[in-house]
């Protein structure tokens, strides 16, 4: 499918419909950020002044002060979700001048500020390039910006040209690849659970008539469904012929990576899958354990038996776990720490923000107490 | 990537011109465009001249014929360093492992440090514990003045009635920590009693005494609890607040931002019950805001949703919090909070003595019988009926019974003061050692005045030597037996237009701000904190009628100040800071008879002496304000509506500071009176007597009564008496003459 293509679909009439329900989504989720009730504009700001620079890179300093697709697309969602147009302005054309590099249209995965080479390979990382889309839709809807929205367009084609294939099992699902490079192997794929966020999916799936994302997620949510039957989300799967198995050399406990999983599931307006449910049931566990430290919250835990391996000072990890808590219990508030980027690090500080964005939108009984 | 499109778009459009007009030749100049790379054209020699401009738009689309794998580089998957290295500590782990329930005392300031002065001084510290299985540690920190002689000073702590082992004081370069027994706690409230026994190195006399203190850090003593250990409910959330209370002086509610008001005034009047007499500063926080570099120790949030049952839990920052979700639909009533903030019990009030009945000092709540240092003060504060009013002569009695220690040196004296002044000055260098027969000190009682008075005993017993240290003893220097007793002389029910009534009277519901676009949050918080402050004297009616209305400088036109005669001016030069000294033109006439002067003043001495017979008090209202400056003035615009005050603040006043004087003007006999009363940086009060306003009768005027009516209009302003004397004089005598002269015969006529 060509830009032409697209473009007239995009235009048709057959998407009118759902163009005006989405604007209308952007708009609602746009309206409960700033109500003055539910405002967060006190934690965005100071998520940008720790973490956005002045000429739009967002700063990763754990991954050596890289900026990635990822970080530069979570800062894009967020300037967009919170309308931050000057914010939204600066993280756009950074990436498109950094990052946007590769032939197609998707994001090169990584930069770092030193070294000869500033993009080491032009591998790209597919939920950056997911999230980045989701921000160019919101703002190219809310704003009425055909030229991001035509942006979109394009990642939203690519990603679903590079990066979405079918199961090896048999199953006709189809599978989010991590990168356009590198995840598939003879028999089988690799597949991070956390790369799905259902919510971004339907919605650029719904602008940009990128349809096989939409199904993408479906299927995700279904292999969700599956693995939590078995335990906890992994941070890392394979699935090939003969299903679903671990991957060698990389972790199979649910960690880092599928801390994100059940909040993008909650987020996406599903918290009663049964993925948010286990993860609410292995937070309670780590809370209520002889183990439990105030001050520190699980981060790292064994997939089948739910023990916490490692623990995290980071009070962002600890805003996913209590939110996941309460998106599955009825408590109206939820012991969610309150937003803090001083000595918390990229990664926390966004999935914090996030939680709170999650919370607003999707579950607003569990209102930070 | 953008720019490249565009640049090839307009090759392509340069191009389609071209073929256009060539034909044949867009094959070649399309082949160009393409920046060395080898194109892999559908077209073919046969389709040109067809110029079919689809596949040439493919043909032209750069990328789409590189490939990212066919590049020089490497390719790696996304893959990232999530955890923190190894070692590396984030400052977000500062929650503390351990909080600290303070202790409580009175007369510590605003740094939260009590002293503790002289030969010998005691204190009451408290301190609620919900778990006191739980204790760490209880602590004490203390420091003492470089003047004490350790070997001969103690400290002497009782923990719930429990002497512990003494200790030598010898905290001389900072506060030091004297741990206590855990075992001594019990659950809820707990009474740690200090008594510091301290001798000088050199000196023994009055001087000596104020060289000679600890002090107690009440901020860095109480009992240390692990955050963790404490489960969460009513009782621990008690103990909590309470810390919190007395550690911060406030508490942050989180709450929509479009609350209202109404409900957290609510809060704030619940949380005065836990502070007792002191104010609480409400902080109010949005749900959202961001966290707190130093988490509290209790919090309260209030949700909007259906209404259930306040709970209390542990928030992430291990704060203790009480959560309230609240109906907004059903108004702005909270739901029950009976169990974690109970109304608030009215609070104690002073003695208050009954005009013409001996009343015993033990019923005027006189506690402070024994004095043991070389300068020492006994207070016993005490108020009369606000309608009581005597400003003729009469005389009021105190009965006191005393002792002193034996054999106290020559000089040696006790003075007795009513409001400063004093009344009596007794002897304590002759005799001594036991218990004196009563002594009737009878004093003016023109000296008290209606509402709270200060009777004080202030002995000061000289060092004998002055240059050694002085002798050991337990024994007290000074008894003063509560069976004394005081005794008022009635009067009639009268009163001067004053403040301090209304005041006193005042309840939370009635503080209210007045309607303002700028400040707004600095007179909502100065109301937050009245309203946590005027919890009801015990024994004291509200006046339905009162109101207590807040405003900030910048917002004036709200206060009525013109019913005072002051200008807008004139009240800003009060609450402004005061200006640097500037060189001030001097107004006098160049030329002038300079011998002139005293006589002048003279006259003028004479001319004020003569209105102030006329019109006793403070004078005119602006030329009382000269130079005057303060944090808040308070004020009774209006005589006709005596209930009706205003709390006027400075942008830079301590709303919890400043409601806190107020609360306590409310029992202080140095409080607000009159119709103005400034409250000074140092936390005074400098009040303006109206002089117009006579003294109001609140009875009818009887044959009874006439005498000490007359004797107060007379008293409050002899002048305008003997006018009115004089004027029923000669009318008296006219009315005589006509009578006289209107039955004498026509003969006499």
């Amino acid at each position: 499918m060509n830009r032409r293509t697209v473009l007239s679909g995009l235009m048709g009439a057959s998407l009118v419909p759902a163009f005006a329900a989405s604007v209308a989504d952007a708009q609602a989720s746009f309206d409960m950020l700033t109500d003055p009730r539910s405002s967060v504009s006190a934690p965005w700001a100071a998520w940008k002044a720790a973490f956005v620079e002045d000429d739009g890179r967002v700063v990763d300093r754990l991954q050596q002060g890289a900026s990635h697709s990822e970080s530069q697309g979570y800062g894009l969602l967020l300037a967009a979700l919170f309308g931050d147009g000057p914010t939204f302005d600066r993280i756009y054309q950074w990436t498109e001048t950094n990052l946007a590099v590769r032939s197609d249209a998707l994001l090169a995965w990584r930069w770092l500020p030193g070294g000869n080479g500033r993009v080491p390979d032009r591998n790209n990382a597919s939920d950056g390039d997911l999230f980045y889309a989701w921000a160019l839709v919101i703002r190219g809807q809310r704003d009425a910006m055909p030229a991001l929205l035509e942006r979109a367009q394009a990642i939203a084609m690519d990603l679903v040209d590079k990066c979405i294939a079918p199961a090896p099992d048999g199953s006709g699902r189809l599978l989010l690849l991590p990168a356009a490079e590198g995840f598939v192997l003879e028999e089988a794929v690799i597949v991070n659970p956390s790369y799905y966020m259902p919510r971004a999916m339907r919605e650029v799936a719904r602008v940009t008539g990128a349809s096989d994302l939409s199904v993408c997620a479906t299927d995700g949510e279904q292999l969700m469904a599956d693995l939590a039957g078995m335990g906890l989300m992994p941070d890392w799967i394979e699935v090939g012929v003969n299903g679903i198995s671990t991957v060698e050399s990389m972790s199979d406990r649910n960690g880092y990576e599928a801390v994100r999983v059940a909040l993008f599931l909650i987020w996406s307006g599903n918290a009663p899958h049964p993925a948010v449910l286990r993860q609410a049931q292995a937070y309670r566990q780590a809370r209520e354990g002889d183990a439990f430290i105030p001050g520190q919250f699980a981060i790292v835990m064994e997939r089948f038996s739910g023990r916490v391996v490692e623990t995290s000072a980071d009070v962002g990890y600890g805003a996913v776990a209590a939110f996941t808590r309460c998106a599955s219990s009825p408590e109206f508030g939820a012991p969610i720490p309150f937003f803090q980027t001083s000595g918390q690090p990229y990664y926390p500080a966004t999935l914090h923000l996030m939680t709170l964005i999650a919370q607003i939108v999707s579950v607003p009984e569990c209102v930070p107490i | 990537m953008t720019l490249s499109r565009h640049i090839s778009e307009a090759l392509w459009y340069t191009v389609f011109l071209i073929a256009l007009g060539a034909g044949s030749m867009a094959g070649p100049l399309a082949a160009q465009t393409q920046s060395g790379e080898a194109p892999q054209s559908e077209n073919s020699e046969a389709d040109a001249p067809l110029i079919d401009l689809g596949p040439l738009l493919d043909t032209l689309e750069p990328e789409t014929e590189q490939t990212d794998s066919a590049s020089d580089q490497p390719v790696t998957i996304p893959e990232y360093q999530r955890a923190p290295e190894s070692g590396a500590v984030t400052a977000a782990s500062a929650v503390p492992d351990t909080m600290l329930l303070p202790l409580r005392g009175e007369g510590a300031g605003s740094d939260r440090i009590l002293r503790l002065s002289g030969e010998r001084s005691t204190t009451v510290l408290t301190v609620d514990v919900a778990f006191p299985e739980s204790a760490e540690a209880v602590v004490l920190a203390y420091r003492n003045s470089i003047n004490v002689l350790p070997g001969r000073s103690e400290l002497l702590i009782r923990v719930n009635g429990t002497q512990v082992p003494p200790v030598t004081p010898a905290a001389f370069e900072g506060f030091v920590n004297i741990e206590l027994p855990r075992d001594l706690l019990v659950e809820g409230s707990n009474e740690i009693e200090v008594t510091a026994v301290h001798a000088h190195r050199i000196f023994c006399g009055p001087e000596a005494t104020f060289q000679i203190w600890t002090e107690i850090d009440l901020a860095q003593s109480g009992v240390r609890l692990p955050r963790g250990d404490v489960p969460a409910g009513k009782e621990s959330f008690a103990t909590a607040l309470a810390a919190q209370m007395a550690l911060n002086g406030s508490v942050p509610v989180r709450i929509a931002p479009d609350a209202s008001a109404e409900t957290i005034r609510q809060l704030a009047v619940r949380l005065s019950g836990v502070t007792g007499i002191a104010a609480t500063g409400v902080t109010r926080e949005s749900l959202y805001d961001i966290a707190d570099p130093l988490p509290p120790i209790a919090r309260i949030t209030v949700l909007d949703g259906p209404a259930e049952p306040a709970r209390v839990e542990r928030g992430a920052d291990g704060a203790m919090v009480l959560v309230v979700v609240r109906d907004p639909d059903a108004g702005d009533g909270l739901p029950d909070l009976g169990a974690e903030l109970p109304s608030p019990a009215p609070l104690e009030d002073i003695g208050q003595i009954e005009p013409g009945v001996a009343t015993s000092l033990q019923d005027l709540k006189f506690t402070d019988t024994n004095a043991y240092n070389r300068y020492s003060e006994q207070r016993l504060p005490f108020r009369l009926p606000d309608d009581w009013l005597m400003l003729s002569s009469s005389e009021a009695m105190l009965r006191l019974t005393y002792s002193f220690a034996e054999g106290l040196p020559e000089g040696a004296i006790m003075l007795v003061k009513v409001n400063e002044t004093t009344v009596r000055l007794l002897p304590l260098d002759v005799g001594g050692g036991e218990v004196l027969e009563p002594l009737d000190i009878g004093f003016s009682a023109n000296l008290l005045k209606p509402g709270p008075n200060l009777l004080n005993f202030v002995a000061i017993v000289p060092g004998d030597p002055v240059d050694q240290q002085c002798p050991v003893t337990e024994r007290p220097l000074v008894t003063i037996l509560d069976d004394s007793t005081l005794r008022v002389p009635p009067t009639p029910h009268m009163t001067f237009v004053g403040l301090r009534s209304a005041l006193t009277s005042m309840r939370a519901d009635q503080v209210m701000v007045a309607q303002t676009s700028s400040e707004q949050s600095l007179t909502d918080e100065m109301a937050l904190a009245l309203v946590s402050a005027l919890r009801p004297l015990d024994g004291r009616k509200q006046d339905e009628n009162g109101r207590l209305a807040v405003a900030g400088v910048g917002t004036f036109e709200n206060v009525p100040f013109a019913g005072m005669g002051l200008t807008r001016r004139e009240l800003e030069n009060v609450l402004m800071e005061p200006m640097p000294m500037t060189q001030i033109a001097d107004e006098t006439p160049m030329f002038r008879f300079i011998p002139l002067r005293p006589i002048a003043a003279g006259a003028r001495s004479m001319f004020d002496g003569f209105i102030n017979l006329a019109k006793p008090g403070d004078g005119a209202l602006n030329t009382w304000l000269e130079g005057r400056n303060g944090q808040a003035v308070l004020m009774m615009p209006d005589p006709e509506a005596p209930n009706d005050l205003w709390l006027v603040v400075s942008a830079d006043s301590d709303p919890v500071q400043v409601a806190d004087t107020v609360s306590r003007a409310r029992m202080s006999p140095d409080g607000p009176r009159g119709r103005l009363s400034i409250l000074t940086e140092e936390g005074t009060w400098q009040s303006w007597q109206d002089a117009g306003a006579p003294p109001v009768l609140k009875e009818p005027l009887t044959f009874r009564n006439f005498r000490a009516v007359a004797g107060n209009y007379a008293s409050w302003s002899p002048l305008y008496f003997s006018t009115v004397l004089f004027f029923f004089t000669v009318l008296s005598v006219v009315l005589a003459l006509i009578f006289v002269v209107s039955t004498r015969g026509k003969r006499k006529r």
